[in-house]
């Protein structure tokens, strides 16, 4: 191994530089400094984590808490879907496509119960306030809609193991994310909670027209996917935005 | 414990529904007094964390309220001037739903809810499906909710409201037993809830909190303008347009007046107890309620 000489010249040229050392009191500053905006960080994760945790925590209460008709509406959407993938036959993209965001648009109608029932001014001074009871009941209606597509989308392959997974998948993605965000961007402007009805009967007509019109059926066979990444990033726009809205509704809310 | 508001202030709009208020509440019972639309809502709903004031600040023990968010709700009983219910909720279902939300475990809130049910008197409604009940019981639902983390900042806004008498004797009882060591707000337009148990009174009018004392302060600063006088049926229309007329008692020789009057409004007109209810006169200029 040779050694390292360096070129004197380059030598002086470093020598003649000087370092600043800080002295005793700016080092200080520049810990203090330094340290109190670790923790912050620190603290900011772990409120998040446990805002979190508790939002999880709460969503099995509220799950107990749904009225008996958001199962039976779900019991009722899951066996058409298996009747006419199994009995029907009918085609398995569209029929998911029709299938995926129900579910959430069945669950509205617990979500935004609180508006509804006038408890909403009330739930925002519990300890677990009104933005974490909508999260938790958001996380329970997403879950559990995640569920019921990815079980439909087991069964399709059951029944057709020549279908494409990724088609499948996009089939029920698009509407799980976007229409369903959609959807509670209108239903969080209705008073009423007729909400989930009307919504359910609008998609009704909606994947009833879109079935009889080849065009838009040729349209959703042939989604490439550029544009379903395009829907989907829609969706979650959709969501974020949402989201951002739930979490400062205990000061903006409805005009309180 | 202490509550401070620091000219808290809300706007909606041009309107100041609440106007630099400025005060310190500490254990006891304080009685809002305000005719509707003073703003005793929109200040209640900032101490309840429902709203955020437009300026000012609210502090408890020297520490923002909301930046104490949770910490400061876990102490927080709020009954809301409107609310709603969960119709197809039983009392009971009702109940240990909105304990588990404050936070409390099952057991606790088992024995809290009986005790509670007892106390406003719908032990045997605890079956029942909230929307069967009537509005005097919902109420009473409300008030037992508010109470069920055993709160240490109770806030309840006309909380008498379709109660009958008897009702509201016994929630008044309630309160003053428990108010002994917590701070308890209670908004009204009824003089007769806060009358012996408040411990200050607070007086609002447009949105300002014009006064703040006990009930016996407020009623010696205007002894000198309650009057009694003796007057025929006749001359009763006179006196109503040209004074504050509060109780009238047909006797046998015409008709007592109760006047609120910086001057004496006749001749033979004295000066009689305050209660309450000229208070209200003296600030409201209205009828006074039960
Ligand atoms: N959300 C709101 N938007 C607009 N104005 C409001 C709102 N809440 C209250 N106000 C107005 O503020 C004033 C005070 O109302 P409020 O606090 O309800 O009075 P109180 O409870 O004493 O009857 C009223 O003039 C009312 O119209
Ligand atoms: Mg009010």
């Amino acid at each position: 191994m040779k050694e390292i000489q360096i070129d004197p010249e380059i030598s002086e040229f470093l020598n003649s530089y000087t370092i600043d050392y800080p002295n005793e009191e700016e080092m200080e500053t520049s810990i203090e400094y330094i340290l109190s905006q670790v923790p912050q960080k620190k603290k900011r994760f772990a409120s998040f984590k446990t805002s979190a945790q508790t939002i999880i925590a709460n969503s099995l209460r509220e799950m107990l808490m749904f009225n008996w008709t958001f199962w039976a509406l779900n019991s009722v959407f899951l066996f058409f879907g298996i009747m006419s993938l199994t009995v029907f036959q009918t085609d398995p993209y569209l029929t998911l496509f029709a299938l995926a965001p129900m579910p959430f648009i069945a669950g509205i109608f617990e979500i935004l119960k609180s508006q509804h029932a006038g408890l909403t001014e009330l739930e925002m001074t519990l300890k677990y306030n009104a933005h974490q009871i909508v999260s938790s009941r958001l996380l329970v209606v997403g879950v559990f809609n995640l569920f019921i597509n990815a079980a439909i989308t087991a069964l399709c392959l059951q029944v057709d193991p020549g279908l494409i997974f990724s088609k499948l998948l996009l089939s029920w993605t698009i509407p799980y994310v976007l229409v369903s965000g959609i959807a509670f961007l209108i239903a969080m402007s209705m008073k009423s909670n007729m909400v989930s009805s009307v919504l359910l009967t609008v998609w009704f007509v909606f994947c009833y027209v879109m079935i009889q019109t080849p065009v838009t059926q040729e349209f959703l066979m042939q989604l490439n996917g550029f544009k379903a990444a395009a829907f989907i990033m829609a969706g979650v726009i959709i969501w974020i935005v949402h989201i951002v809205k739930i979490k400062t509704f205990n000061i903006r809310s409805q005009g309180i | 414990m202490k509550l401070t508001l620091e000219n808290v202030t809300k706007t909606f709009g041009d309107k100041r529904a609440v106007d630099g208020v400025s005060t310190e509440l500490t254990n006891g019972v304080y009685g809002f007094l305000g005719a509707n639309g003073s703003g005793k809502t929109t200040l209640m709903r900032m101490l309840a964390t429902v709203s955020t004031p437009t300026s000012g600040r609210i502090t408890l023990n020297g520490n923002d309220i909301f930046q104490l968010g949770d910490s400061y709700r876990d102490l927080l009983g709020y009954l809301p001037q409107h609310i709603g219910y969960y119709k197809h909720f039983t009392v009971e279902k009702f109940l240990f739903y909105i304990a588990s939300l404050k936070g409390m475990d099952k057991h606790g809130a088992k024995q809290r809810i009986t005790e509670l049910l007892d106390r406003v008197n719908l032990t045997e409604k605890t079956k029942v499906k909230i929307g069967k009940l009537s509005g005097g019981m919902k109420q009473r639902v409300g008030i037992a909710q508010a109470l069920l983390n055993d709160p240490k900042i109770l806030i309840v806004d006309e909380p008498t409201a379709g109660l009958d008498p008897k009702e509201r004797i016994r929630f008044r009882n309630l309160l003053s037993e428990i108010a002994q060591d917590r701070i308890v707000l209670l908004s009204t337009h009824i003089v007769s809830d806060i009358e012996y148990i408040a411990k200050e009174i607070l007086i609002m009018k447009n949105g300002r909190l014009i006064e703040k004392n006990t009930p016996q302060k407020l009623m010696e600063g205007i002894q000198q303008q309650v009057w009694k006088v003796q007057v025929n049926d006749r001359e009763v229309a006179s006196y109503q347009s040209s004074y504050k007329v509060g109780n009238m008692v047909r006797g046998s020789n015409g008709v007592e007046l109760r006047i609120i009057s910086e001057r004496k409004p006749a001749g033979d007109a004295d000066h009689t107890p305050v209660n309450l209810e000229d208070l209200y006169l003296y600030y409201f200029d209205k009828e006074a309620g039960a």
